[in-house]
Formats: structure tokens, C-alpha cells, sequence
């Protein structure tokens, strides 16, 4: 197949010209937004919010141009490297499918209400349209992934993802521990994008271009023959052919997923997230709960095709263990903000332990759901903090305190009855009861995994049951984590209010939040009832969200010829419905013990939460292992910080101890050899010359001796005299 | 009118020091404004140049048989000619062109002097003497990418260094008589190499044509590619004398083998060993050291952060921007051209170099006190990937070399601005004694950021693009021509990892969390960007992003050149190697 006829320009056509529109607005928003905030011209937000809507309406009519399954693609040539045969073109475009269609509608709508939550929110920051315009920049790099047609275009967005991310949580520049954590994400991002590049590099390598489209007609044609990974493509009239080593298939989709467990915080990356909470709340709702955490499995979906078995288990293995692992910590936070990060972590290895599995419209399915209840419960989680902040304000009597710790709070259903109702709902989503969104999505997620590892345990044998197993224990714990927030933010008595005198006045001020921002809270909470997503809110398999995303065909190397891989898929689906109805009653039961067991430890017997006060330092090595978030902050600064900090001191040394003495030693020997060579002149070669004068001097005085002899003979001595001095001076 | 474009962009700066040499010394701003007028003028008629080169024309070699293909704007005169009777003739040309692999370093160059000029404008002491120097630097700079003669190549490389000599010694800083004397010495020693080299190709190569005419073979003017056969084939059969050969310069006629007198010190076949080595990979060796220097690369690059933590704002700027590309390009106008089989022999050692300056540099960019001499470091480690590109022979790895150069020459001086920037409000420039800079100066908070982001090479800025052919060239080379392992492409990747540690904490250190400056006394000068500030580093930061966005503006420029260049030494490089090592 000729690479070229492949990445022949497409023209744009209605949809994805606009498409191309609702690319570029939330930069014209950035842009403009930016400027105003330079010139510090007054509140720039209607606007943003203006573009946003505007977004959303464009998106939902794109979604509804798209969901018949019509897919649209236009390119064109963005540059292109070395002439004539060698010729090798980098094109960009816009793909639009069904997925990305959706994917575009949720994030406009989500960012459109964290617009909405933020006026208030923010309203007395400095830099209100700096922070909109970031806004506006992060969605624009969101979008770019949604719909870039190939590869080295979605590692651009991802980069530019990462920047807004870094810009939005830093955006308190001034407070040190938000500029740190703003770091961090950025640098962890980094080494995920480091293994994105890698796998990029290896499809190059072996097809020559990044387009989606074409390696999806060139991979499913290449071959691997005993080890070797075989390519062969027309060039220039010729048949020429490349090769690699088989690992480099399995290599080439761990490289990408690396990027995913970046930007979707897996082990052992996951790191960033936690601390991402020091940025404004309503972004943590928008960039670390719905859409750019969410961008890693957008990004495993569209490479889902390429993935070769042996990354998948990886794949599968990781989202297990993530998924455990963030549930786990989620226990042992007191900020409000943290136990939903750690969820929103655990969350996240669902969906990718789901694309690992084979369940990718699940993987899916859990991606849209968990945005609208994550996202709910964040902003839900904003404000309260902005409830309290108002209520410190308003109260004015010198009382400093934590507005995120959950130790000061409590008793708030009285006192902020909307929030609670929609936080109630979201966290019953997040815990997957029936009737809420989380309880369909999750379960197709565990019956895949089930599925998959009873189909694996020929292979894998008893391991391949941890990854289903992990799941269900994640999925208590969800239940569990997100009870004893519920019950220790909402119910019993307000613990500020009981502790100081000061803290009832505050808690006196204490009051709903306004209209504003009621509103993005309420649909959200809406759009996380079961009945949306599925007639019957009890049978995952006949929700229309997980039918409308059914599995693409399996491309990876000689699927051309074999169906290997499309059979696995399908055996994989079978297994899951097979599985079906046995994991959503255990699931069901591990939930509501889960819920029932919070109930029982952070409620009743803890003295309806009295005894989670402001001095409460729970002890124990399991709640510290939790705490700590497993102390991988602790095993990588001894580790791969320390070891970077100490290569840079050994490269220091080497530059300023060893290289440049040596340069110096060098120079200065010059000088010490010149000084010799000087000396030597004056000493030897003068000295040879004053001696010669000095013989001749002699030789004069000796030679008036033989005066008055013949003159002949006077003539031979003086040239004997000559020559001698002559040849001396010669030799 | 373009017939003596290069020459006039060469030697315009030349002229306005001429001029300079009339005004007396205390009509201070004379200096300036002649100096301004002059690199306007360059930049001017560079990018005449630029559009009116053709694209598409190919890379300047003698095309097999003697012909200058590829070479734009071609201007050749003979300069002088000595007799040496039976040792043959030496010809030495003014031969200036340039092909796509030069066009676009021409115009970087006259652009980052006209930066560096408006950066000058604030040079106190000695003015005259300062620009006149200025200028001179900015003739032999232009210079070496105009040169297609070995020896007016050389010429111009070795000038270069008295002006840079006085500029560091006289106008920088406290140490300056150390960073102008190590920066002379490490050069000077680099270019005894060069000369060595040139001196072994001036024995080896002739001119065909000049040597036919000589002999009354040829007739002057009518001279066909068949009759240039014809005498190569003529010499290599040591049918003329040796008193009848005319020896030459041409870097063109250096390209094609056909022109070496067989046995001769540099020819092919039959050519001398030394340590049982070919002399020919002997020369490519000493060229590259020669230039790894000048680049700088690791081990050799330790003047570069003595000269640029020494040397005012302006003259880091047009070291960084414009003189460190010299020994890139001198690498691939000279090394790689003339002795491909070299190439390809080393293609490992030049890519672990390379791999290793990148790692090397940021790690030390990473430990450092001194906001200038962290950015110095930084130079290191991208000019690394500038020999990772170049070692894998790739068109995309070529072409991310040039990019690199070219964008590096657009980002360096931004970052140098921006160095100098703080240097001239407090003259102190380490980082530990400021903080949250951010609160004071919001605009200068801005360009930094732009700046710091682009050289870390973030996606939109004009180091993206570089970086990434860089990476798929070499990775692309690793897996097509085995030339290097594939594990040198991934431990260069960890570079963007260190590149984007050091900047970023260098943000948090210095223009994040609270507000504070060691010295208090400096109070009052924080003050934001004033417009002359603006005027350097806007233009700058505009081309950096349009660039980034639109690399084809880039690209389109160099393509076929790179092509032709890269599928020249890849080939004639293996098949050479295969005779001399047979």
C-alpha cells in the first residue's frame, strides 16, 4: 500500500469545519481573555461563558450530525520532511466519530458549568480573567486530543494539556506548596509523555507516519515471522521493507499507555494528582475529575485497536492495582478535596483496568459517567470551601482555619441543603448503587474483568483473578471512603462550631451557596441518575451509552489474515455477559455493606462524628500507609530525586573539578613550558652565541701567536677556523 | 542586482566600521546608530535572499563531475594564485554561495546581530570601540556561511575570534580576562585541527578544470562536464605532471573523489594509514573535534559558561544565537560533506556525544547557582541534539539537526535577553537571591515563562518541531541503518525530563511563591519591561511561535537539500567506507 495515497489531504467538510470552530474559540477565549487580563481591564467572564455556550450548542449539533456513525475527516498537509521518494509528510487534521463527538459535548458542557461555578467562586481573586483565560487554553489543548487525527498531533494537546494544568494549579502562584505541586505535575506528566514519545518513535520507525487512519490500514498488513516484526511498503515504485523485533508491538502500545498513565495518574505515576488539589477547586472538577485525568483513556481507546495482548494484561494489571491503590488512600485524607482526588485515582484504574480487560465500551461507559458525578462532587466539595470562606470572611473574628479539613466540619446538610441532596446523589453514583449512574457503568467495567480473568486462567492462572478481585475490594472501599465523608461532612454536629467559641460564630454566618452556583450542581447531579443512561437502571448491558460505543476492529499486526485477535474480543464479550448478572449482585451487596460499615464506624459509634475532631490524629501503621498515599512521594524523593540530585552534583563536580582544572593545567603548563623556552634562549642559545664570541675572541688572541709565519699558512688557519666554527654551529 | 547579494551582506558591516574608523570617538551614538544601520541592512537583504532563493535546488556538491550543483547566488573570482613550481599551482578563490543548508543560517545570523545591536544600545563605556568591534564580528560571522572556499572558510573562522576576544576581555565582567583568554586558547586549539585538515586537503585535491586549462587541455569558457570527466580521469591515471596540477580550495571540488591525486595524503584509494587508520577518518575525527568545540559538546565545552556568565547581554546573545551554530554548520558543510565515509564510520561516537551533552548539560543546568550560566548549560545540552540528528543520517534527523540550530538561535538569545534583563536592573543574577518576581515584574514574568517553555520544548514553540524530527529521525536511523542502538534515542528522551526540571524549579525559585530580593537596596529599580526591552524580545518571541506553528516556513527551505545532503553521505559514506577499510 503507498504511504502517500494514504495521506492524501481530505477537505474540510460542515462538520469538521466545525468542528475546527469549537477547536478554536476556547483559544480565541484564552487569547482574548489573556490580553484583558494585562491591560487590567475589568471582569472579561461573559465573555468566556458566551464562547462556552455557544461550544456546547456547536457540540450537541455535531453530536447529532455524528451519532448515525457517520465518520468525517479532513487533513491537509502541515509540513513535510526531505524530497522527492524520501519524501515524508506530517499532516493535521480534525476525525470525527461518534466517540469524539460525545466526547467534544461533555467537555464543552462541563466546562461551560465550571464557568458558571467559577464567577463566584473566584470573584475576589486577583487575576479573575487570567484564571478564565487559562480556562479557556486548557480546553482548547482538551479538545485538540478529542479531535486530532493522528498521534503526533494528540502529543502536542497532551503537552499543552500538561501546560495548562501546570498554569491552573499554580495559579496561587504566590503560595508555595501550589507552585510545588504545580511542578510536579508537570515534571510526572513529563516522564509519561516520555514513553508516549517512545511508542510514537517505534510506529514511525515501522510505518512512517502517525496518522490514526493510515496505521490503521498499515498495521493490521505488516507481519511478525519467527521474532521479527515485518513491514513492507511501496517506495517510490519499489517494494521496501522494515523490520523490527516482535517486542517492539507490545513496546509501541506500552510507550503510548505510558502517556496515559501519566495524564490519568496510574501507578506508579499517580503521585501528581493528590497535590493538583492545591489549584482552584471548580478547575479540580474540570482538569482533575472529568476530562483531562480522563484524556489517558480517551487516548487508550483511540490506540485501543493497536494494542497487543501482552499490553493489554500490563494494561489490565495496572488499572488493578491503581484502582486498589487509590481507594485505599482515599481512607486516610482529612481535605475534603484529597479523598475525592484518591477516588477519582481508583476511579480511573476502573477505566483503565476496563480497557485493559477488553471491556472498552465499559472503560467508556465509566468514563462519561464518572465525569458528571466526579465533577458534582468536586464542585459540591468547592462549595462547601466556599461556603466556609465566606462564612470566615463574614464572621471576621480573627479565626484562622482549614476550610478543606473534614475535621471542621460536619452537620452542614442543615445549613446547605442543595449541596447535600446533590452530593448525596454523585456519592451514591461514585458508590454504585442501583438507580445511579456509577452503579451501571462499574458493573459492565467488573464483569469484563471477571470475564477476562476467567478466560485468562489457563494462562495467567490464579493471578489473572486479582485483577476482578482488586476491583471488587476497590469497589467496597468506594462505598466505604465515601460514606465516612458523607457522614463526616453532612451529619452529626458542626465540630467547628463545637470547638471554640469563635467557630459558632462562623458557623452562625454559614449558608448556601448562591444561585450561580446551585445551578451547575443540580444538573450535574441529574446527568447522574441511572435512568439517563439506561431505561432499565438495573441491566448495564442495555444502557444505550455502552451499545452506542461498541468495539472497533482489532488491527494489530496480521490481523489482516488471522481473526485471532477479533475472536478474543469476542469471547472476552461473551465472557462478560456471561459474568453479568453474578457481579452486579456482588457488587450491589459490597456497596451497600460498604455504605451500611461507614455508616456504623464514622456515625454511630463514633459518636455521630464528635470524635473526629480538630485534634484527631488517628495512629496506626495501616491508616499511615493510607495517609501517606503508600509512601510513594517518600520511596521516589529517596530514590529517582535523589539520584537525579546526585548526578547533578557529580556533573557539577566533573565540570568544575576535573574538566576545567584539566583545561586550566593545560594552559598553565603552556605558560610554565613557554617560560622554559624563554629561559632556555636567554641561557643556551644566547649563551652559545656569547660563547662563540668568546671563542673567536680566543681563537684571535691564539691566532696573533702564529702571526709572522707565512701567509698561506695564516690563510688555511683561518679557514679551518671558519669551517670548525662552521660545522660546529651546524651540528 | 543578486549578483552580489552575499558579498554585500557579508561586507556591509565592514563598510559601517570603515566608516566608523572617521567619527570621532565622542559623537557616541554614532556607533549605534551606524551599527543599527548596518545589521538593518543585512537582515534586510538576508531576507531577500531567503525569498528569493529557489527551493527545491538541492545541496551544494560538485554533483560527480566538477559542476557546482545546487549553489545559489553564486559568486567566484580567483583571489590569488601562487606558483610553486613542481609542487603544481595554488589557487585560493573568492568563492561565496549558498544552498538550502545555509540560507536559513544567514538570515539567523543577521537577525540575532540587529537583536544583539538593539541589546548594545545601552553599552557605556568606549562606544565606538565597542561597535566597531561589533562589526567586525558581524562580517566574519556572516562570512562562514557565505564561504564555499576552504580557505576564505577559514579565514573568516579564525577572524571571528579577536573581536570576541576584546568583546568578552574588555566589556564583560569581573572575570572576564580568564573567560576571554580560555574562550581564545579552547577555539584556537579546536581550529589547529581545521587548519590541519585543510592544509592535508589542499595537498590532496585539485581543480580539474583550472589544471586542464593550465595544461592547454581545456579552453577557458567552454569547458563540459565530459571534459571535467576527462581530466579526472586524465589525473588519476598521473598522466600530468605534478609541476601542471593546480591545487585548490573549493570545498566543492573536495566533495568528489574524483579529485584527489591518487596516493595522495587524503584520496581514497591508496591513501595513507596512520595507526592503522585511513587518514581520511583521521581528518574527519580532527574536523570534529575541531567543531564539536566550537558547538560546544562535551568534554570540550567548558568555556562556554566562563564566556557567557562573563560576557555582556549582547555578546552572549550572538554567541548563543549565532556562533555556536558556526560549529554546526561547519561540521556538516566540512565534515560531513567532504569526508562522508567518516559519517557514517562515527555515526555512534557523534550520536553518544551528542546523547551525552544533552544529559550531561542539563545536569549541570540543573545544579547551578547563577541564572546566566544555568541557561549556558542548557545551550550544551541542546546543541546535543544537534549531533544526535546530524549522526543518524536520517532527512528528518538533518532536518531536526538544522532546526534545532536554527530555533535554538531564535530561543537562546531570548533566554539571554532575559538574563540580562535582571542583570541590569541589580547586576546579580543568582537565584537564590530573589523570589516570587512574578508580584513585581507580571510582564517580564510573562516573556520568561514564553521563553523558559519554548527551550524546554514545549508543543507551539519553535523547539517542539526540532526535538521531535530529531527523535524521529533517530530512532528511524537506529532501526533502518543501524547506525547507532536504540537505546541512546531513549536516554536522550530523559533530556526533555531534566530540561523541564531545571526550568520549571528555576520558576519556583525565582518568580513564584512570595516576593523578595537578598539585596533591598535594589528596590527600586524592579521595575517591569521598558520599551527597548520590548523591541528585542517581541520580534523574538513572535518567530519562535510562528516557527513552531508553521514550521513549513522552515522546512520547505531546506528539504531537498537535506535530502539530497543526507542521501549523499549515507551512500557515498557506506560505499567509501566499504574502500577504504577494504
Amino acid at each position: 500500500m503507498n504511504l502517500a495515497d494514504l495521506l492524501q489531504p481530505l477537505p474540510f467538510t460542515t462538520l469538521t469545519a466545525l468542528a475546527c470552530c469549537v477547536l478554536l474559540l476556547p483559544l480565541l477565549s484564552f487569547l482574548v481573555l489573556g490580553v484583558m487580563d494585562r491591560l487590567a481591564v475589568r471582569k472579561a467572564h461573559p465573555l468566556a461563558i458566551g464562547i462556552f455556550a455557544v461550544n456546547v450548542l456547536l457540540s450537541a449539533y455535531l453530536l447529532y450530525g455524528l451519532w448515525q456513525g457517520k465518520v468525517e475527516h479532513s487533513r491537509f498537509l502541515w509540513f513535510g520532511i526531505g524530497a522527492g521518494d524520501s519524501f515524508t509528510s506530517f499532516t493535521a487534521g480534525i476525525s470525527l466519530d461518534r466517540l469524539a463527538g460525545m466526547m467534544l459535548l461533555l467537555v464543552n458542557f462541563i466546562a461551560l458549568l465550571v464557568h458558571l461555578f467559577s464567577v463566584r467562586y473566584m470573584e475576589h481573586e486577583q487575576g479573575f480573567n487570567r484564571y478564565f483565560a487559562f480556562l479557556g487554553l486548557f480546553t482548547f489543548a482538551m479538545l485538540g486530543i478529542v479531535l486530532s487525527d493522528n498521534l503526533f498531533l494528540i502529543f502536542i494537546f497532551w503537552e499543552l494539556v500538561g501546560l495548562s494544568s501546570y498554569l491552573l494549579i499554580g495559579f496561587w502562584y504566590k503560595k508555595h506548596s501550589a507552585v510545588v505541586a504545580s511542578k510536579k505535575a508537570f515534571l510526572t506528566n513529563r516522564v509519561g509523555d516520555v514513553g508516549f514519545l517512545m511508542g510514537m518513535l517505534i510506529l514511525f520507525a515501522q510505518f512512517g507516519t502517525l496518522d490514526l487512519s493510515a496505521l490503521q490500514q498499515l498495521m493490521p498488513l505488516s507481519l511478525v515471522q519467527s521474532g521479527s516484526w515485518i513491514n513492507h511498503f511501496q517506495s517510490g515504485g519499489l517494494i521496501d521493507v522494515n523490520v523490527l523485533p516482535e517486542i517492539f508491538i507490545t513496546l509501541a502500545g506500552l510507550g503510548l499507555f505510558c502517556g496515559a498513565v501519566g495524564k490519568s495518574a496510574q501507578f506508579p505515576l499517580q503521585v501528581w494528582l493528590p497535590d493538583a488539589m492545591e489549584g482552584p477547586t471548580p478547575v479540580s472538577a474540570l482538569i482533575h475529575a472529568a476530562t483531562m485525568v480522563a484524556a489517558g483513556v480517551y487516548l487508550l481507546a483511540r490506540i485501543f485497536i493497536f494494542l497487543s495482548i501482552d499490553a493489554l494484561t500490563v494494561i489490565a494489571f495496572i488499572g488493578a492495582i491503581t484502582a486498589f491503590m487509590g481507594a485505599f488512600a482515599a481512607f486516610g485524607q482529612h481535605d475534603i478535596k484529597k479523598v475525592l482526588a484518591f477516588s477519582t485515582i481508583s476511579q480511573l484504574g476502573f477505566m483503565v483496568m476496563g480497557m485493559g480487560t477488553g471491556a472498552y465500551s465499559a472503560a467508556l461507559f465509566h468514563l462519561f459517567t464518572h465525569a458528571f458525578f466526579k465533577a458534582c462532587l468536586f464542585l459540591a466539595s468547592g462549595a462547601v470551601i466556599y461556603a466556609f470562606h465566606e462564612a470566615e470572611h463574614k464572621a471576621h473574628n480573627g479565626l484562622r482555619f482549614n476550610a478543606q479539613d473534614m475535621r471542621n466540619m460536619g452537620g452542614l446538610r442543615y445549613k446547605m441543603p442543595v449541596t447535600f441532596a446533590t452530593y448525596v446523589v454523585a456519592m451514591l453514583a461514585l458508590s454504585g448503587l442501583p438507580l445511579f449512574s456509577g452503579f451501571l457503568s462499574k458493573d459492565a467495567i467488573l464483569a469484563g474483568a471477571w470475564g477476562w480473568a476467567s478466560l485468562n486462567s489457563n494462562s495467567l492462572g490464579i493471578l489473572a483473578y486479582l485483577v476482578p478481585l482488586s476491583g471488587f475490594a476497590s469497589a467496597l472501599m468506594t462505598a466505604l471512603y465515601m460514606g465516612r465523608q458523607l457522614f463526616l461532612v453532612f451529619y452529626g454536629k458542626n465540630r467547628l462550631a463545637e470547638f471554640s467559641e469563635k467557630g459558632r460564630a462562623v458557623w452562625h454566618e454559614l449558608k448556601e451557596v448562591p444561585l450561580s452556583m446551585q445551578v451547575p450542581l443540580l444538573l450535574l447531579a441529574f446527568l447522574s441518575l441511572g435512568p439517563i443512561f439506561s431505561i432499565n437502571p438495573f441491566n448495564s448491558e442495555g444502557s444505550w451509552l455502552l451499545t452506542s460505543l461498541p468495539e472497533p476492529a482489532p488491527a494489530v499486526p496480521g490481523s489482516a489474515v488471522t481473526y485471532e485477535a477479533a475472536n478474543r474480543l469476542y469471547e472476552l464479550k461473551e465472557a462478560a455477559h456471561h459474568y453479568h448478572s453474578s457481579s452486579a449482585v456482588v457488587s450491589v451487596i459490597l456497596a451497600v455493606s460498604g455504605l451500611i460499615v461507614a455508616w456504623l464506624v464514622y456515625y454511630l459509634f463514633n459518636g455521630r462524628g464528635q470524635h473526629y475532631s480538630v485534634n484527631h490524629q488517628p495512629a496506626g501503621n495501616l491508616w499511615r500507609v493510607s495517609n501517606r498515599n503508600w509512601y510513594l512521594d517518600h520511596l521516589y524523593r529517596n530514590t529517582v530525586i535523589a539520584f537525579v540530585q546526585r548526578s547533578m552534583k557529580w556533573a557539577a563536580w566533573a565540570d568544575t573539578r576535573l574538566i576545567d582544572p584539566l583545561v586550566n593545567f593545560l594552559g598553565v603548563s603552556y605558560v610554565v613550558f613557554s617560560h622554559v623556552v624563554a629561559w632556555m634562549d636567554r641561557f643556551f642559545v644566547d649563551g652559545v652565541v656569547n660563547a662563540g664570541v668568546w671563542v673567536t675572541g680566543r681563537a684571535g688572541l691564539m691566532s696573533r701567536s702564529v702571526q709572522g709565519s707565512k701567509v698561506q699558512s695564516y690563510l688555511l688557519l683561518m679557514i679551518l677556523g671558519v669551517l670548525a666554527v662552521l660545522l660546529w654551529m651546524v651540528l | 542586482m543578486t549578483a552580489y547579494l552575499l558579498s554585500f551582506i557579508t561586507f556591509v558591516p565592514l563598510l559601517a566600521a570603515l566608516m566608523l574608523l572617521f567619527v570621532p570617538a565622542r559623537l557616541v551614538s554614532a556607533g549605534r546608530w551606524l551599527a543599527l544601520a548596518a545589521t538593518v541592512l543585512q537582515v534586510v537583504f538576508a531576507s531577500i535572499l531567503w525569498f528569493a532563493f529557489e527551493k527545491g535546488a538541492g545541496f551544494a556538491s560538485s554533483a560527480g563531475a566538477g559542476r557546482e550543483a545546487g549553489v545559489q547566488f553564486l559568486e567566484q573570482a580567483d583571489w590569488f594564485t601562487l606558483e610553486l613550481g613542481s609542487l603544481g599551482k595554488m589557487s585560493v578563490q573568492y568563492l561565496l554561495g549558498v544552498d538550502g543548508l545555509s540560507v536559513t543560517m544567514v538570515w539567523l545570523a543577521a537577525f540575532v546581530m540587529l537583536i544583539g545591536v538593539i541589546s548594545s544600545w545601552n553599552i557605556r563605556s568606549n562606544v565606538k570601540g565597542y561597535f566597531l568591534l561589533y562589526l567586525l564580528l558581524s562580517c566574519s560571522v556572516v562570512g562562514c556561511f557565505v564561504a564555499l572556499d576552504l580557505f576564505l572558510f577559514y579565514l573568516f573562522f579564525e577572524f571571528m575570534l579577536l573581536p570576541m576576544y576584546f568583546l568578552i576581555g574588555m566589556w564583560g565582567g569581573p572575570r572576564r580576562e580568564y573567560a576571554s583568554i580560555k574562550f581564545f586558547l579552547y577555539t584556537l586549539f579546536g581550529s589547529l585541527f581545521i587548519l590541519v585538515v585543510m592544509i592535508g586537503l589542499y595537498v590532496s585535491v585539485i581543480d580539474p578544470v583550472a589544471t586542464g586549462i593550465g595544461a592547454g587541455l581545456l579552453e577557458a569558457g567552454a569547458v563540459l562536464p565530459a571534459d571535467i570527466s576527462r581530466m579526472q580521469v586524465l589525473i588519476s591515471h598521473g598522466e600530468l605532471s605534478s609541476g601542471q596540477l593546480v591545487h585548490t580550495f573549493n570545498m566543492l571540488h573536495m566533495m568528489d573523489v574524483n579529485n584527489y591525486i591518487p596516493g595522495s595524503l587524503l584520496s581514497l584509494s591508496g591513501g595513507e594509514t596512520v595507526f592503522g587508520q585511513p587518514v581520511r577518518l583521521m581528518a574527519f575525527l580532527a574536523l570534529f573535534i575541531g567543531f564539536a568545540i566550537k558547538l560546544p559538546a562535551v568534554p570540550v565545552h567548558t568555556w562556554l559558561p566562563d564566556a557567557h556568565v562573563e560576557a555582556p547581554t549582547p555578546i552572549s546573545v550572538v554567541l548563543a544565537g549565532i556562533l555556536l551554530k558556526i560549529g554546526g554548520y561547519g561540521l556538516i558543510r566540512i565534515g560531513y560533506s567532504i569526508f562522508p565515509e567518516g559519517a557514517v564510520h562515527y555515526a555512534y561516537l557523534v550520536a553518544g556525544i551528542g546523547v551525552f551533552s544533552i544529559i550531561y548539560g542539563a545536569l549541570n543546568a540543573l545544579a547551578q547557582h547563577d541564572l546566566k550560566k544555568l541557561i549556558a548549560y542548557s545551550s550544551v545540552s541542546h546543541m546535543g541534539y544537534v549531533l544526535l540528528g546530524l549522526a543518524v543520517l536520517t532527512p528528518e534527523g538533518v532536518s531536526g539537526a538544522l532546526f534545532q540550530m536554527f530555533s535554538h538561535g531564535l530561543i537562546s538569545p531570548l533566554l539571554f535577553l532575559v538574563a540580562g534583563v535582571l542583570y541590569d536592573r541589580t547586576h546579580d543574577r543568582l537565584i537564590e537571591n530573589y523570589g516570587g518576581l512574578a508580584f513585581k515584574m507580571p510582564a517580564y514574568t510573562v516573556v520568561v515563562v514564553i521563553a523558559f517553555f519554548a527551550s524546554l520544548g514545549l508543543p507551539g514553540f519553535s523547539g517542539f518541531i526540532a526535538e521531535m524530527l530529531v527523535f524521529l529521525g533517530s530512532f528511524k536511523g537506529a532501526a533502518h541503518y543501524n547506525l547507532i542502538p536504540f537505546w541512546l534515542v531513549a536516554v536522550a528522551a530523559l533530556g526533555l525530563l531534566l530540561g523541564a526540571a531545571y526550568y520549571l524549579w528555576t520558576l519556583q525559585r525565582m518568580f513564584f511563591g512570595k516576593y523578595f530580593i537578598r539585596n533591598a537596596g535594589m528596590e527600586a529599580q524592579m521595575k517591569d519591561l521598558q520599551p527597548r526591552e520590548y523591541l528585542m524580545m517581541v520580534p523574538l518571541v513572535i518567530l519562535i511561535i510562528l516557527f513552531g506553528v508553521a514550521p513549513s516556513l522552515f522546512l520547505d527551505t531546506v528539504n531537498s537539500a537535506v535530502s539530497e545532503f543526507a542521501g549523499m553521505v549515507y551512500q557515498t559514506g557506506s560505499a567509501n567506507l566499504k574502500m577504504l577499510l577494504r
